[in-house]
């Protein structure tokens, strides 16, 4: 390569920076060729570092290729090109640029090579994506806020803790750590803010289902597999990951049965889904991180599938609560059957790609022994079908007849949901070239017959118990409370009680001002007042009385 | 809340972002074939026979689960039926304390 090799991401950022400037045709056309192009930029890249930069005494390596970087940056490009066809109707340019910034930034983390770099894309992500989800129009702004906060918080730790590892270490250099010192620690929790883990993960429900129909799609795909990526790459085989991962898992599930908007019963299946990933990235095994990898790459599919399914849902209708939908398989078939793929897929069921993925996960907890990870896992898996699999096509596309007969929507919607849903099955039929990119040498076999057979008595059973207990999983017109009530209900009343103290501190200093103002003037109008000493009247007799003394007592001294 | 439409008298129903109407009709139960009661009964039937299809093949193949889970026969569908009934009420439990109306907060 020559030295003038400019980093992928930053092609894709500065293709969004253009998409504003450009009208019709030609933003289209940008919109699908960027991101090929970026595709390209990758696989053309040689393995290890192409560009190093010299920053404040820092050597910085912008550009360091190896099969796990590849790996995201191609499936964050894959995601670029199909979100960009998906929203080529997206009337908002702003929102458009800042998807295109947003993703080229999340490319830009996956191939840095130092943790200086990685901050600085971080940080651009963040503010690109709470641009995306302020699109979602006047009722994003509060959540849209809170996202902010929450990822500027993580941006505070991140930095806080390069500086620290730069310090102890003198080196930049992006590589696995051990979260045993304070700044390593801090890292940790920057990377797990992102990653949706908790106690922070209410950011992710709350903001990107605020978004627009096409700002969910792009939103779902890369922050929290951003996260992945850093803690495969930072913190692989970190025991405490496995038991946040399941706690995760856990809590993806019961929030998303609870839920009654669509959408955010697919933004709490994410955090499940990536706390699949993070509980790989604690196990640490070559199978685990393959499993935790790849797992992210179908998941990115499979969940901007179903994302895009729902989007096209409320781009047709306007409505998003199961409550208000049901009955659209009628008149939406493309999207129905391509919502079915990505549920199927996301539950894991054989011949997807979240089968050959998720496999290698449970499989790992298997080969090291871990009996109740292992089961947790398996349970999960039911769950996943439950919560996701099964929900959100029963009470989007069934249920009941809400007497909505909306049509499928434009043809670039559908081809990008047909492109994810070829790629969902098309990676879990031909498994091999999908196995060949992931980081580590797979020596691993998905169809298994009593591993198929397990995974389908699995699932089908949990069909089963999801329609015999569809009576207690009706819908109601209800939220969760989730930890973000400590900010937007309780801070709130502490802030609303310190308001009213001041209030009252402020009245009585007012009071306490108009009644000293008062005092001043009601003593001024007795002293200068009409009826004051200062203001009488003297008859002109007096005064001549007073100069004839005068004059007198002048004539009286002058003899003298 | 968002995507509640203002329907005050006199104005149109809110557009959907595509800016085309939805056509709404009359809900209905039993027009299209696939929600006829003889074809979900008949889905019934071919579902069961698959549920019991996939236990019965286990007794066909060289069935191995890790753990030795394989001891206890159909244990994959025990096991994920009743995560899912310990999934549901949990979280129906959890539901109790944790449910609000969708207007709670009122951003």
């Amino acid at each position: 390569m020559t030295d003038l090799v400019l980093p992928p991401g930053v092609i894709l950022i500065l293709a969004g920076l253009a998409l504003p400037f450009v009208r019709h045709t030609a933003r289209q056309i940008l919109m699908i060729a960027a991101p090929l192009m970026v595709l390209l930029a990758v696989w053309a890249l040689p393995d290890g570092t192409s560009l190093t930069l010299d920053y404040l005494g820092l050597t910085l390596e912008p550009v360091k290729v190896d099969a796990l970087s590849r790996l995201f940056a191609t499936v964050f490009a894959l995601m670029a090109f199909a979100g960009g066809l998906f929203a080529l109707n997206q009337q908002n340019a702003r929102e458009l640029a800042a998807a295109f910034v947003y993703a080229g930034s999340a490319i830009g983390v996956t191939l840095a090579g130092d943790l200086v770099t990685v901050f600085i894309f971080w940080e651009v992500m963040a503010i690109a994506s709470t641009i995306v989800v302020w699109s979602g129009g006047p009722e994003a702004r509060g959540s849209g806020l809170r996202y902010a906060a929450i990822h500027f918080l993580g941006g505070v730790f991140l930095m806080a803790g390069i500086a620290g590892v730069v310090a102890e270490t003198g080196s930049t250099a992006f590589g696995p750590m051990e979260a045993t010192s304070f700044p390593t620690i801090l890292i940790l929790a920057a990377f797990l803010i992102n990653a949706g883990a908790p106690p922070l993960a209410a950011w992710l429900p709350d903001a990107y289902p605020r978004a627009s129909w096409s700002g969910t799609v792009f939103l779902s795909a890369f922050t929290t597999k951003t996260a992945v990526y850093t803690l495969i790459r930072g913190y692989p085989g970190e025991e405490i990951l496995i038991w946040i991962g399941l706690y995760m898992v856990f809590y993806g599930i019961v929030y998303a049965i609870l839920e009654n908007d669509m959408r955010r019963i697919l933004a709490y299946s994410i955090v499940n889904q990536v706390g699949f990933m993070v509980c790989a990235v604690g196990i640490g095994t070559p199978l685990a991180l393959n499993g935790a990898a790849g797992h992210a790459f179908a998941h990115i599919i499979y969940k901007a599938l179903l994302l895009m399914s729902a989007g096209s849902v409320l781009y047709m209708t306007g409505k998003s609560k199961c409550t208000d939908l049901g009955g659209l398989f009628r008149t939406m078939p493309v999207s129905c059957i391509c919502g079915i793929v990505g549920a199927l897929a996301i539950s894991a069921f054989p011949l997807t790609s979240g089968f050959v993925a998720k496999s290698m996960i449970s499989d790992a907890a298997g080969a090291e022994k871990m009996v109740v990870v292992y089961f947790l896992l398996a349970a999960a898996s039911a769950g996943v079908f439950l919560h996701a699999g099964i929900k959100f096509p029963w009470f989007v596309f069934f249920q009941k007849d809400s007497g909505l007969r909306p049509q499928d929507p434009p043809w670039n919607m559908r081809a990008a949901m047909i492109f994810c849903a070829v790629l969902c099955i098309g990676l879990g039929v031909w498994y091999s070239p999908f196995y060949a990119i992931l980081p580590y040498p797979v020596d691993y076999v998905p169809y298994d017959a009593s591993h198929v057979i397990f995974y389908l008595q699995l699932l089908l059973f949990s069909g089963l118990a999801f329609f015999l207990m569809l009576g207690a999983l009706k819908r109601t017109l209800t939220i969760t409370l989730d930890v973000d009530w400590f900010w937007r209900r309780g801070g709130r009343a502490i802030a609303e009680e310190f308001e009213f103290q001041w209030l009252r501190a402020y009245g009585v200093i007012v009071e306490g001002f108009w009644r000293k103002l008062r005092l001043v003037i009601e003593g001024l109008y007795v002293n200068y007042g009409p009826d004051g000493p200062w203001s009488r009247t003297r008859p002109s007799g007096a005064m001549a009385l007073w100069v004839s003394l005068l004059l007198t007592g002048f004539l009286l001294f002058s003899y003298i | 809340m968002s995507d509640r439409p203002t329907d005050a008298p006199g104005t149109p129903p809110a557009l959907p972002p595509s800016g085309i109407p939805v056509f709404e009709v009359t809900p209905c139960t039993n027009r299209h074939w696939l929600v006829l009661p003889e074809t979900i009964r008949l889905i019934w039937i071919v579902s069961l026979a698959v549920l019991a299809g996939t236990v019965a093949v286990e007794f066909a193949v060289d069935y191995h689960l890790k753990f030795h889970a394989d001891a206890i026969p159909g244990f994959a569908a025990i096991f994920g039926f009743l995560a899912c009934v310990v999934l549901v009420f949990g979280s129906k439990f959890l539901g109790i304390f944790l449910k609000r109306k969708d207007d709670y907060y009122d951003d």
